[in-house]
Formats: C-alpha cells, structure tokens, sequence
C-alpha cells in the first residue's frame, strides 16, 4: 500500500487577548513584522519561510489562548473525514475563509489541537523577511505513543522514526519537511502542557534577553533539544509557549 | 504503471558528489546519506513493488536512512534492522523507523541468529554489512536458512577494493539471480560502482536443513 501524501504545516496560528501587544512581542523577540488583514483582529507574521505565522486576537474569554498548528490540505473533507476515523474529534467543521479558502479544527485524542487550511490555490505567501528565526519543529503530547503514530499517519501521512534504546519518542524528521514533528510518549507526555512550536534561534541567550525586556518570560532551564542543541521554552505577555531552539533541525 | 520512483525518491539524499569525497578523503564515507546510487535505489524500490515485498530486513543500515525511506514508500507490514553501531562511534545519528524490530550488535553472533530465528518469515532481506569475504559469506549463510523471498546484496560491482569480498560471493552464487545496475548519476558516472544483486527463492531450499544452521 503506497504511502499518502504528507501534508505540511503552513501556518502557526497564534491567539491573543491584544493584538497590538502581541505584534510589538514577535517583533522585538523574533523580528517578524505584522500585516494586519480585515477588521484588525487578525495580523500574518512574516517568518521568513514557511510556516508563516498569525496573530489572532480573541476577546471571548471562553475561547482560550494557545498555539495552534495549520496543515495544508489539498481536501479538508478527506482529512475530516480520516479524523473522525481514528479517534479525533471535530471542533470546528470545514468553513469558508475569505480569499484564503477554507479552513476546519480538530483536535487528536490527547488534547492537541491541529487545524486545517486548504487555500484556494497553491500556498506561497510573500516572505519579504531573512528567515532568521524560522519555525522548524512541533511537538506533541502523545501518552500512547503507538496510537499517536498510528493516528498521524493516517491523518497526515506522517511517518515517524526513533533512535534505538528511546522508547518515549518518536519523531519526524526536520531535515526533509518546514517543519519537524516530535511525539512525546509515556510518563514525560505528562511534563508536556501542551502542544508546543519551536523557532530556530542563533544565540539562545540573546533571543532570551529579548523575551524579558518585550514582557514576557522563559522557563527556568535549557534542556537538550530532541534532535540537537539546546532548547528554552518563552511565554509571550499571553502565556502562549514558543520553544527557542539553538542551532536546532535544518528545516527544508 | 508503476510509481515513479525517481520522483518519490527526489527528497531522499543518497550518495552524492560529497560523499564520494569524503570517503575519497578518509575511506568512510562519513556522510548521513543513504549509501546508494539513486538509480539503483530506484530499481531496488521498482523490484519490491513488482515482488510484492510486504515485509523486509536490512542488515546493515548505517544512519538509517535506506530503511526509513523504504518504509516511508512502502509502509511495510513488518520492517527489522541489523547493526553493529559504527555510526554511533563515528559521531552521525542513528535514526530508524517506528515500529522497527532492530538488533543492535554483530550479524554474526550468537545472539543474531536467535534473533532472526524469532523474526520468522521476511519477504526481502538485504545484506549490506560487513564487506569483507567471510563476512558476507556468513550473512548471506544464515540469510538463506531462514525464510525469506530474496535476498539482496548491495556492492556487487565495481573495482572498490572494500566491496571485493561481495564481488566475489556474487560470483560464486548460483540460482535465479538479479542485477540492479545503473551509473550513478550524480557522481556523472558512466558505469556503476555499486550494484545491487537479487537472489530469488524460496528460502531456506529444499536441503537447507534447519539443522545446518550457523551459530
Ligand atoms: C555500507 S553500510 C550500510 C549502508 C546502508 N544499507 C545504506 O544503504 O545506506 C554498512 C553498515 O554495516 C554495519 N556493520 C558492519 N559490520 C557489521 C556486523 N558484523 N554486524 C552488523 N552490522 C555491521 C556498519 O555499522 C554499517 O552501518
């Protein structure tokens, strides 16, 4: 049986209670400028390469902040479709998203929410920016491992790899896609709170200092990174987790 | 029609200009690549989908980079390693896919051989470890007692003096045998330095007695 077509993450969406506050924190953490688009609740982040990220600003306080992965699907339905299949869960159905497409929510059965876009035509947002502080890797609470593996297979046609003798992680490799996945299994799917971006950083102290004086703050330690170097997770002035990933995965 | 292999394969590094210097330079090809011609490497992908390989076994795997991607295009029902660890010692990462059934440790051991016994029926098995003689002739023993389709060797051409050992195996083997043999494009090759070589079975014969088993 041939393998699907993988798909990609396109876009990192980012919910925010002040938009404006937000934009001065990527700007001045990340050096990614902001676009707003429509009525100004919602701003692009020019990464430099994909995934592209946005700024969306949510003043229903039902509606949690966090950090949401979009893949690029050619036929949300079919990626619904599969979902529902295998244990996710659909938190919002496929809708009409102006000029973009569509777009649709899901959520897998460990409480990681992955939407989904299927842009009208081929997805080529115009970087104008050095990727200087690209997003090169996502990681993802998996408590059952081989279900997790199983469900992102047939959901986004991801295939995963392990190191021997680490029986709590499997991952996919940054080296060939934008962006790497990671698959925390076990017991230390626990320490995870929750679905975690990482942007590749050149100097992880510097980008640190950056994180303190634009309002928000670091966890406490580096640790070493899944695939290489070292990692500090910054929390924006909304709470939102980004992981800073020194000389981290190479993304394609 | 068949895939286009040479097109699903495109994002696969496979040895390169880079590698042939690196192991020009220092007799290893010190490089996280597959260690294959791409052409040859789609003519071994063009074989297990006519073969209806659903189950595979490579002995000797490097960075991981030939098994993974071959389970990426063909997710097998069952896919199983063999390795001794040099990379590790080599400073490159050793990566495999999930769900993998990996022996880590010597193909000729002991303990090599209970683990194949358990491994049961595999469809392709590919002997690309140790190159030299008494090496190869020992895998390629054990390979044919236990069951399997075909059995594959990688280095079946060429005048690399580390590959001889293989050369020479290939020679003397006798059967219904393939050979996968393509220049390497990348280096500009006209002739090819690699080569894979197929023997179809059934195995173990009728004759290859359990009993003679190695180990
Ligand atoms: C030529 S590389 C394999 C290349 C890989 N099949 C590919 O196509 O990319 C040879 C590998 O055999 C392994 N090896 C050598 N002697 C071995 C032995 N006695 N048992 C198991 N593995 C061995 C080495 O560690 C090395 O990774």
């Amino acid at each position: 049986m041939p393998a699907q077509e993988a798909l990609e993450i396109g876009l990192v969406e980012i919910r925010t209670r002040d938009l404006q506050r937000a934009r001065e924190y990527y700007e001045a953490v990340f050096g990614w400028t902001g676009t707003p688009v429509g009525d100004g609740s919602y701003a692009f982040l020019d990464t430099g390469k994909q995934p592209i990220a946005a700024l969306y600003e949510i003043g229903n306080r039902d509606i949690p902040v966090g950090v949401t992965p979009y893949l690029l699907a050619p036929e949300i339905d079919d990626v619904l479709a599969d979902v529902a299949k295998v244990g996710g869960e659909v938190l919002a159905p496929k809708s009409e998203w102006g000029a973009m497409g569509f777009w649709a929510n899901t959520q897998d059965p460990w409480g990681n929410g992955v939407a989904l876009l299927q842009p009208r035509s081929a997805w080529s947002p115009s970087y104008r920016a050095a990727p200087r502080h690209p997003i090169v890797w996502a990681e993802l609470r998996a408590p059952d491992l081989q279900a997790a593996v199983r469900y992102y297979k047939r959901v986004a046609g991801w295939s995963f790899q392990v190191k021997p003798g680490v029986d709590h992680f499997a991952f996919r490799s940054a080296g060939s896609h934008p962006v790497g996945v990671g698959l925390v299994g076990g017991a230390r799917a626990d320490l995870l709170g929750q679905l975690t971006m990482y942007a590749r950083v050149d100097d992880l102290t510097e980008v640190g200092e950056r994180v303190g004086r634009a309002g928000g703050s670091l966890s406490q330690h580096s640790k070493t990174a899944p695939e290489t170097g070292r990692i500090r997770i910054a929390y924006d002035p909304d709470g939102n987790a980004m992981g800073l990933f020194e000389d981290g995965p190479r993304g394609a | 029609m068949g895939r286009d292999f040479r097109r699903l394969l495109q994002g696969v590094p496979c040895w390169n200009r880079r590698t042939q210097a690196i192991y020009e330079q220092h007799g290893v090809p010190l490089h996280d690549v597959v260690l294959q011609s791409r052409a040859e490497l789609a003519l071994l992908c063009e074989l297990i989908e006519r073969e209806g390989v659903r189950s595979y076994l490579e002995i000797g795997v490097w960075t991981g980079r030939l098994v993974t991607a071959l389970h990426e295009l063909f997710d097998f029902d069952r896919v199983a390693a063999a390795d001794i660890g040099v990379v590790e010692s080599l400073g490159l990462p050793l990566r495999l896919p999930f769900g993998v059934d990996f022996f880590h440790g010597d193909s000729h051991s002991a303990a090599f051989v209970a683990w194949r016994r358990a491994l049961g029926p595999v469809d392709l098995v590919l002997i690309d470890g140790d190159h030299r003689y008494d090496a190869v002739r020992a895998d390629w023993e054990l390979a044919r007692r236990s069951p399997c389709r075909l059995i594959a060797f990688h280095d079946i051409v060429g005048d690399d003096p580390g590959s001889a050992g293989v050369r020479r195996l290939w020679r003397e083997l006798e059967g219904d045998k393939i050979e996968l043999v393509a220049p390497n494009d990348e280096l500009g090759q006209r002739e090819s330095t690699m080569g894979i070589g197929v023997v179809r079975g059934p195995f173990p014969r009728p004759g290859d007695l359990e009993a003679d088993w190695p180990g």
